[in-house]
C-alpha cells in the first residue's frame, strides 16, 4: 500500500510538528514490516534448553541486547502459534520494546505488585517471571473479552502468583491495599505500533489523543496513590505523542510532591524526551524517561518512565 | 462463589493423586480453591498478604484441574508440575501420537504398559501435555481447545 494511503493528514501534521527533520524517518520506519520476538518463559524451561531446541528445529534467533530472555526471530519453520513449545507455555510472543516496562519495574521477589491495565498479559507474565512466581500481582483489566485472554496467557505461562481483578484502574486509589510496585501500561492511541497495525494512522486523531491523555492522567494518579511509601511506579505507552506521555508525567509531578522521576539504565538507543510542547514547559527531570521511536532499535515506538514515591 | 478446599478435601485429592500417579518425593506446598462443584485452582502462596476489601476479583492463581466421574482431571500446567515425579499412569507418546494429541484427536495406538483405566498423564520426551482418559483401549483427548494446534 502507498504511504499516502496509510499516513493520514492529521497523523502526518502532528508528527511533522513534533519530530521535524526526523519525521520522514519516523514515517518510513512506521511502514517497515516488523518481525516477531519471543521471551523465554524461565518459569517452565531453561533459556539455553529452549533456544537449543528451537534451533534444532531450524529456528534462527538473535538475542535482544537489552532484554534478558528476549530473542528476535530471524527465521522460523512454521507459524509461531503452531509450535509445540508455544502450546507448552515455554515462550511468549512479545515485541522487544514491550519487554522494557517490566525490566524497568524490576520488582523484588515477594513483592505486592499492581498491573493496572494488564490484558493480554505480556507484562503480567514477565513480571511474574522476574519475581519467580513469588509475591502477589494484582492483574487488572476492565474489559471481559480481554480479561479472558489475560487469564489464558497467565495459565499457559504457569503463573500462580496472580489475582485477576476487573475494575476501572481509576478506582485503585480508593482500595485499602497498597503496593510496592505499580505498572500503568496505559490504554493509548498506539501510534508507536503502526508497523504492526497499518490502520492506526487512519483512526488516529488529536481528539483521541486528548481524550486518552485525560484518562491516562487519572490512571497514573490512581496508581501513584495506591503505592506504598518508597514504592516504584512505571508508566508506559506504545504511543509517541507528547500528550500521552511527557504531559501525563508532568501532570503527576505537579500534583504530587513526593513523586520523583528516576533514571533508567538500559543499553539501547532512544530519543530525548520532550520538555517543551505547545508553549508549555515540562519538569526537567522528565529527561530521565525513555522515548523510543521505531528507528532507534528496529522495534515499536514506546515511552517508559520510572517514578519513585519518596518520603 | 469460590471456597478454599477443606483440609479433608485437600487430603483426599492429594492422596488420590499420589496413589494414581505413584508420586515420589512430591510435596503439595500450595492450597486449593474450588469454584462451582468441579474446578480447582492453586491459590497464590502469599495470598494472605492481600487485603481484599473493594477488590473485584475474577480469578485467583492457576487452574489445577476438575473433579469428574473419573475422580480428577489435571490441567496441562498441573501435569507439568507433578509429571516429573509420577511413576505410573504416564503414557509416553511418539511424535505421531503427539501430533494427534495437540490437535485434539483421541489416541488408539500407544504403549499401554503401566496404565490402568482412568486419567493418565500425557508425555513426550520430558514434556507434559495434560491428562487424557484411558478407557482400556483408547485415550480420550481432553486437551482444552485453546491449547490445541489448529491447522
Ligand atoms: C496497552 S493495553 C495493556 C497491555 C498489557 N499491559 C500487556 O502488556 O499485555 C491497555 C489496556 O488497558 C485497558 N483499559 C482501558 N481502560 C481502562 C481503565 N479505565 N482502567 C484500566 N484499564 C483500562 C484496555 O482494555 C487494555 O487492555
Amino acid at each position: 500500500m502507498k504511504k499516502e494511503n496509510i499516513i493520514s493528514k492529521q497523523f502526518k501534521d502532528y508528527f511533522e510538528e513534533l519530530l521535524q527533520e526526523e519525521a520522514e524517518e519516523f514515517f518510513e520506519w512506521s511502514l517497515k514490516p516488523l518481525g516477531s520476538c519471543i521471551r523465554v518463559n524461565t518459569l517452565k524451561i531453561k533459556e539455553k534448553e529452549l533456544i537449543q531446541r528451537l534451533e534444532e528445529k531450524n529456528w534462527k534467533l538473535k538475542k535482544i541486547s537489552f532484554a534478558p530472555n528476549g530473542y528476535k526471530v530471524i527465521k522460523k519453520p512454521m507459524p509461531i502459534g503452531k509450535t509445540i513449545e508455544h502450546v507448552l507455555g515455554y515462550f511468549y510472543v512479545q515485541e522487544s520494546a514491550s519487554m522494557i516496562p517490566s525490566i524497568v519495574l524490576n520488582p523484588k521477589k515477594h513483592s505486592i505488585v499492581l498491573d493496572m491495565a494488564a490484558a493480554p498479559g505480556s507484562k503480567t507474565t514477565s513480571i511474574a517471571q522476574i519475581m519467580m512466581n513469588t509475591g502477589i500481582i494484582i492483574a487488572n483489566e476492565p474489559e471481559m473479552n480481554r480479561l479472558r485472554v489475560l487469564r489464558s496467557n497467565i495459565q499457559r505461562m504457569g503463573i500462580i502468583n496472580t489475582i485477576i481483578t476487573r475494575m476501572d484502574g481509576r478506582s485503585f486509589k480508593k482500595i485499602p491495599q497498597k503496593f510496592n510496585y505499580v505498572l500503568v501500561d496505559a490504554p493509548c492511541t498506539a501510534s508507536g505500533t503502526v508497523r504492526r497495525n497499518l490502520h492506526i494512522p487512519k483512526m488516529w486523531s488529536v481528539k483521541a489523543v486528548e481524550k486518552l491523555s485525560k484518562l491516562q492522567k487519572q490512571l497514573i494518579l490512581s496508581g501513584f496513590e495506591s503505592l506504598e511509601q518508597n514504592g516504584t511506579l512505571v508508566y508506559s505507552t506504545c504511543s509517541v505523542s507528547v500528550e500521552e506521555n511527557e504531559e501525563v508525567i508532568n501532570f503527576l509531578l505537579e500534583k504530587k510532591e513526593c513523586a520523583r522521576v528516576e533514571k533508567i539504565n538500559l543499553k539501547l538507543k532512544k530519543h530525548e524526551p520532550v520538555l517543551e510542547w505547545k508553549n508549555k514547559e515540562y519538569d526537567k527531570s522528565i529527561k530521565n524517561a525513555l522515548r523510543i521511536l521505531p528507528q532507534d532499535n528496529d522495534s515499536e515506538g514506546f515511552f517508559v518512565c520510572k517514578i519513585k514515591k519518596v518520603g | 462463589m469460590a471456597v478454599i478446599l477443606s483440609r479433608k478435601e485437600k487430603k483426599e485429592l492429594i492422596n488420590y493423586l499420589k496413589e494414581r500417579y505413584e508420586l515420589k518425593n512430591f510435596d503439595f506446598t500450595f492450597d486449593f480453591l474450588k469454584s462451582g462443584k468441579e474446578r480447582v485452582w492453586v491459590i497464590p502462596p502469599e495470598f494472605n498478604k492481600i487485603n481484599l476489601e473493594k477488590l473485584k476479583i475474577e480469578f485467583v492463581g492457576s487452574y489445577f484441574g476438575s473433579y469428574d466421574d473419573e475422580k480428577f482431571r489435571l490441567s496441562v500446567e498441573a501435569s507439568q508440575i507433578i509429571g516429573p515425579s509420577a511413576k505410573k499412569n504416564v503414557v509416553l507418546l511418539n511424535e505421531e501420537n503427539l501430533n494427534k494429541w495437540v490437535r485434539g484427536e483421541n489416541l488408539k495406538d500407544f504403549d499401554s504398559n503401566n496404565l490402568t483405566k482412568g486419567y493418565v498423564l500425557i508425555k513426550n520426551k520430558n514434556d507434559f501435555y495434560g491428562s487424557g482418559k484411558y478407557t482400556g483401549n483408547i485415550i480420550l483427548n481432553m486437551l482444552a481447545k485453546n491449547r490445541r494446534i489448529k491447522d
